[in-house]
């Protein structure tokens, strides 16, 4: 039999509309995310062998396939775990720069409306009101240093929230892929070479969300599954199962919150929380790097501000003619000391100590790792932010060491080995701070004991205080002040002179005779001058006091010069506002604060550009991966123009089949 | 290549929302007038910015010492000024009590002025300030630092001390100063020595109107107090036996005291008197004689027997000078009881003595207001130099902080319309649909 021509127009027909309606399901999810355009794959059928000819027998649909392109795809993936991860931390890093350049800014004038009252009890040192603005200003220093360390902290907590959602979620994409990658097994397994289409697309969608969040990449298995990989390879779903990613409280630091992967038989591993790239990447970065810096470096400025006025204070006597109190909390509180140590959950010993800061000057706003050692019976100390390491034996309990400018001490206890602590020296500085003093009476302006040259001295000799233990108002009556220096016996000495030095009580009895004493070639020379239990004074000499021997030495009156309108300790603490007391001489507290708003400055601005860049090529590999897998309209118009017409024509097909079974049965009658 | 139409709209609106928060940004740097907001904006700009604004609260921080200084500084030199013209007409009256022509009366009537201005000089030593703080008392202002004793005489309860005001970067001015150094250590118009004419029981026996010009420590390296110790009693006596007064000086070694070696401005040892032939050199007034590194110069034509007394005293308190100016014009004279000649050639040379001493005390407190002037000076070009360092400061800080507003303003209009071209842009073309025309 020939060729039935109702046959072909029915195929035509019916093949027609299959284009048809997947032009519809085309339209109809032009703005589906995710989608894939679909096209149906039409073939001949057939051809009958009649005649020694082969005739045509219509059309069938062979699959309806994805216009997909795996390396389009792959790419895109790859491209938004970097956009996702730099969008992220450029985010948090400008909102970190907008905290610190805008609320940080009241930390700074807070810091000069205090000095500002410092100067006015220079001005009128034994003015109450003057010392009580003075005092209120130190509390709104401490004020805005607590102020915006809480926002941080508050912004380390929501992050840390932020990272468990986000982790819950890529626990639940693993859960969706495994059924998915169920689903689609069974689906090609049913069909001999049709693909689930819609099913492919909704994994791929996932995927893709996946890679929002974390680095992500896949492999086929063969069988229609795919494997996935977060992170650094660590896998989160293989074929039919996931595996879960929870976040666990840190070690030794609770608030440094980790990543673990956990399977279903109980199987966990860490994972790095800062290599996992994607968002939860970025947050990890931002956190221990950015955040934990600014935290550190905002720590050390509050640590600076407290502990040099606190210095200072001790320097100098109160209205009342004690020694000053500490001004802001001591920096080496025993409580706070010790929160500056974490221990690790796995340590074996039981070692508690503690962590003080012993110059400010050399503090690096670091945080370290201290590990103990059996073997040798030593701490290995390592900074966290240089990676530099030393190593020092342990000697008799309690040990105790000293570096960059803080002490780690221990306080009972022995170590087992291999036990790890954290060192956080800065890390709670500006928290800490507050004023202690609530009377403005208590504020030292008056300087203890001053050095007043001899008019007639005709030397370069300059003596000067640098400490005074121990002595006030009350007890200074035992002491016999002015206590008179004078420099005898001069002896030449290659490239100088040496000088005995010969202390004078106010009774002109030698007090003190210290032979050799004063060297010109060591100037500076320190020298301790006790005068009774616990009561001394430092001196500091330079120059050459060469005198008008033997009868007229040159001679330095220690005066003990405590008084009410004595200004000079205050003069000492309006100085600080452009002293360098950080960073080895290099910075004052200012400078500091600054450095850590620029730093976060240039930060943020590499940030955003990273993250234009990072746009850029996701809107690349995004316009390549829509040019082969997304809808465009017109296309569609045209082919809905072009697959009506042919189910026309195949419509007409069976017309014409009809009306040549007419011709025949009408000639027939 | 194809366009999706999904990626068009998105794009289109990347494209949009892209360029609205490009004007938003303008917007917002127009109308801050700052070119940098955040640090980010120009990360190395505000480093600098911040640098400058740190220095430019300092340098203000500097600006109002300065005022606290000045203010400071004023109070002190006011209380100088009055001193000053006070001591000018102390001496005045000092000088009309000399007058030969004076009765006891008048000298009376002057002693009482003196004593009227005695008070006045009190008060000014006493001055307070705004806050009820005494400004000559060094460091202890609530205490009235002159209290004058039963006596007459007057004893400093303040300190040395000096109070400091920072002014400018490593600039300190003292805006305080001890009272004792003005009022009470004016240097002694004869020297390190104040002369005592009178024998130990206050007895005038001296006849030759024998008056010290100078005795000062010139060469204290050899100024040998332990060895010598002073007061040192300068005797005329004729060691030769030639009815001429030669010099001899005697420390107060007791009970017998050390002979002082005594040199002429040749270097020719006088005393002890040098062996016989050579006869000891008489006693020329007007000439250098120098002991134990002190160098004496006396007046007068001392008879033999006459003595004088050196005693130590570098310094002259103004108010003990006022007050012996009182006792003197007080005291009996040549027209009142004990009024022998020598007396009264002794209280010419004393009242000298005194009168000496008030033009070194003016002298003194003139050099104090001096040093109090340059004071005042250094703080006004410290002024001035803040005021130019903050301009300075202002002006480079404003070069990197502060909007260019053409400059600005150009790139606004820019993106205006970069945003108003892809709006317009974007409805003519999703227009465009195949859709539209089926």
């Amino acid at each position: 039999m020939a060729v039935d021509l109702y046959q072909l127009g029915v195929s035509g027909l019916l093949s027609s509309q299959k284009q048809l309606s997947t032009t519809g399901h085309n339209i109809a999810n032009v703005n589906t995310e995710g989608y894939t355009r679909q096209r149906v794959v039409q073939g001949a059928t057939p051809a009958m062998w009649e005649g020694g000819n082969y005739f045509g027998t219509g059309t069938q649909v062979n699959d309806v396939q994805r216009t997909f392109n795996k390396f389009a795809y792959q790419e895109l993936v790859f491209n938004q775990s970097r956009l996702s991860g730099a969008e992220m931390f450029g985010q948090k890093m400008s909102e970190l720069d907008e905290l610190l350049s805008k609320v940080g800014s009241g930390v700074s004038s807070s810091l000069n409306q205090f000095y500002s009252a410092v100067n006015s009890v220079v001005d009128t040192p034994n003015d109450v009101g003057v010392r009580n603005v003075m005092l209120s200003n130190a509390d709104s220093v401490a004020f805005n240093f607590n102020s915006i360390r809480t926002t941080l902290e508050n912004q380390l907590n929501s992050l840390n929230e932020d990272i468990e959602v986000v982790a819950d979620r890529i626990t639940e994409i693993g859960q969706q892929l495994a059924a998915l990658n169920t689903d689609i097994i069974a689906a090609e397994a049913n069909g001999i070479n049709n693909s689930p289409n819609d099913l492919l697309d909704k994994r791929d969608q996932l995927v893709k969300e996946l890679s929002e969040y974390t680095t992500t990449s896949t492999v086929d298995n063969g069988d229609g599954s795919i494997t996935v990989f977060i992170g650094n390879g660590q896998t989160l779903v293989t074929q039919v199962n996931s595996f879960q990613l929870d976040v666990v409280q840190g070690n030794p630091d609770p608030q440094q919150t980790e990543l673990v992967l956990s399977n279903n038989s109980g199987g966990v591993v860490p994972l790095r929380g800062e290599r996992m790239g994607g968002e939860i990447g970025a947050m990890f970065n931002y956190r221990d790097n950015s955040l934990r810096n600014a935290i550190n470096e905002l720590g050390k400025t509050a640590i600076a501000v407290a502990d040099s006025f606190n210095q200072q204070q001790s320097q100098g006597l109160d209205l009342d003619g004690n020694v000053g109190n500490d001004l802001f909390r001591d920096i080496n509180d025993i409580e706070v000391a010790r929160l500056r140590m974490k221990y690790d959950t796995g340590n074996t010993g039981n070692v508690v100590g503690n962590v003080t800061i012993n110059d400010i000057n050399q503090l690096t706003g670091d945080d370290y790792e201290v590990q103990y050692d059996l073997g040798t019976n030593s701490y290995t100390i390592t900074n966290l932010n240089t990676g530099s390491n030393q190593t020092v034996v342990r000697g008799a309990a309690p040990f105790s060491f000293s570096f960059e400018g803080i002490d780690f001490n221990e306080e009972s206890g022995a170590p087992g080995d291999g036990d790890t602590f954290l060192l956080q020296p800065t890390a709670s500085g500006a928290a800490d701070i507050r004023v202690e003093i609530d009377q403005p009476e208590r504020i030292a302006a008056s300087s203890i004991a001053e050095v007043m040259p001899n008019e007639k001295n005709v030397g370069t000799g300059s003596v000067n205080i640098t400490n005074v233990t121990g002595i006030d108002n009350f007890n200074v009556g035992a002491l016999a002040f002015p206590y008179e220096v004078q420099f005898v016996n001069p002896v030449a000495v290659p490239g100088g002179t040496q000088y005995d030095i010969e202390i004078y009580d106010s009774s002109g009895a030698l007090f003190s005779a210290l032979p050799a004493a004063y060297d010109t070639t060591a100037q500076p020379v320190s020298i301790n001058v006790p005068l009774a239990p616990g009561q001394s004074f430092d001196i500091e000499i330079t120059g050459d006091p060469v005198g008008q021997l033997p009868n007229a030495p040159d001679s330095f009156s220690v005066e003990y010069v405590f008084g009410t309108g004595n200004n000079k300790n205050a003069i000492k603490m309006a100085d600080l506002q452009t002293t360098k007391v950080l960073n080895n001489g290099r910075s004052t507290m200012f400078d500091n604060f600054q450095s850590l708003v620029t730093e976060v400055g240039a930060a943020t601005q590499t940030a955003e550009i990273n993250y234009s860049t990072s746009l850029a090529l996701y809107t690349q590999a995004e316009e390549r991966q829509q040019s082969i897998s997304g809808v465009n309209l017109d296309e569609e118009a045209s082919n809905l123009l072009r697959f009506q017409q042919s189910y026309n024509a195949a419509a007409r097909i069976i017309t014409v089949a009809g009306e040549l079974i007419d011709t025949i049965l009408q000639s027939a009658r | 290549m194809r366009v999706s139409t999904f990626l068009f709209y998105q794009t289109n609106t990347t494209n949009i929302t892209t360029k609205q928060f490009d004007v938003n940004e303008s917007i917002l740097h127009l109308s801050s007038g700052k070119r940098v907001i955040n640090a980010s904006d120009d990360a190395v700009a505000a480093n600098s910015i911040l640098n400058f604004k740190q220095s430019v609260t300092t340098t203000e921080q500097y600006q109002r010492n300065v005022d606290f200084a000045n203010s400071r500084i004023s109070a002190e030199e006011t209380s100088l000024k009055a001193t000053e013209d006070l001591l000018f007409r102390i001496k005045d009256l000092a000088l009309q009590g000399n007058n030969g022509a004076y009765t006891q009366e008048n000298r009376i009537a002057i002693a009482e002025e003196l004593e009227a201005r005695y008070d006045e000089l009190l008060a000014l030593a006493n001055t307070r300030d705004e806050g009820g703080n005494y400004v000559f008392a060094g460091y202890q202002t609530e205490t009235q630092p002159f209290a004058k004793q039963p006596d007459g005489s007057v004893i400093y309860y303040g300190d040395d001390g000096q109070r400091l005001t920072t002014v400018g970067d490593g600039v300190k001015v003292a805006t305080s100063d001890s009272g004792q150094k003005i009022f009470q250590e004016a240097p002694s118009s004869t020297g390190d020595f104040r002369p005592d004419y009178r024998d130990a029981t206050g007895v005038v026996t001296n006849t030759g109107g024998v008056a010290v010009k100078n005795a000062s420590i010139v060469d204290r390296a050899n100024h040998d107090t332990t060895a010598f110790p002073p007061p040192y009693t300068v005797n005329f006596v004729d060691s030769d036996g030639d009815g001429e007064p030669e010099i001899e000086v005697l420390d107060s070694t007791l009970p017998v005291p050390n002979p002082v070696p005594v040199f002429d401005s040749t270097g020719a040892q006088v005393y002890p008197p040098p062996p016989a032939p050579a006869p000891a050199p008489a006693f020329v007034p007007g000439e250098k004689y120098a002991f134990n590194g002190v160098e004496m110069q006396i007046d007068g034509e001392p008879n033999v027997g006459d003595s004088l007394t050196l005693n130590s005293q570098e310094k002259v308190d103004m108010f003990e000078t006022l007050q012996e100016v009182i006792n003197w014009l007080r005291s009996p004279n040549e027209d009142g009881i004990n009024a022998d000649d020598l007396s009264k050639q002794q209280r010419q040379i004393d009242v000298a003595h005194l009168i000496d001493d008030i033009d070194q005390i003016a002298i003194h407190v003139s050099s104090r207001r001096g040093t109090i002037g340059a004071r005042l000076n250094t703080v006004s070009t410290q002024e001035n130099v803040n005021e130019e360092y903050i301009l300075t400061l202002k002006t480079a800080n404003s070069a990197l902080e502060d909007l260019d507003y053409t400059e600005a303003i150009t790139e606004f209009e820019r993106q205006k319309v970069a945003l108003q071209a892809a709006q317009s842009a974007f409805t003519q073309v999703q227009n465009l649909s195949l859709f539209n025309l089926i």
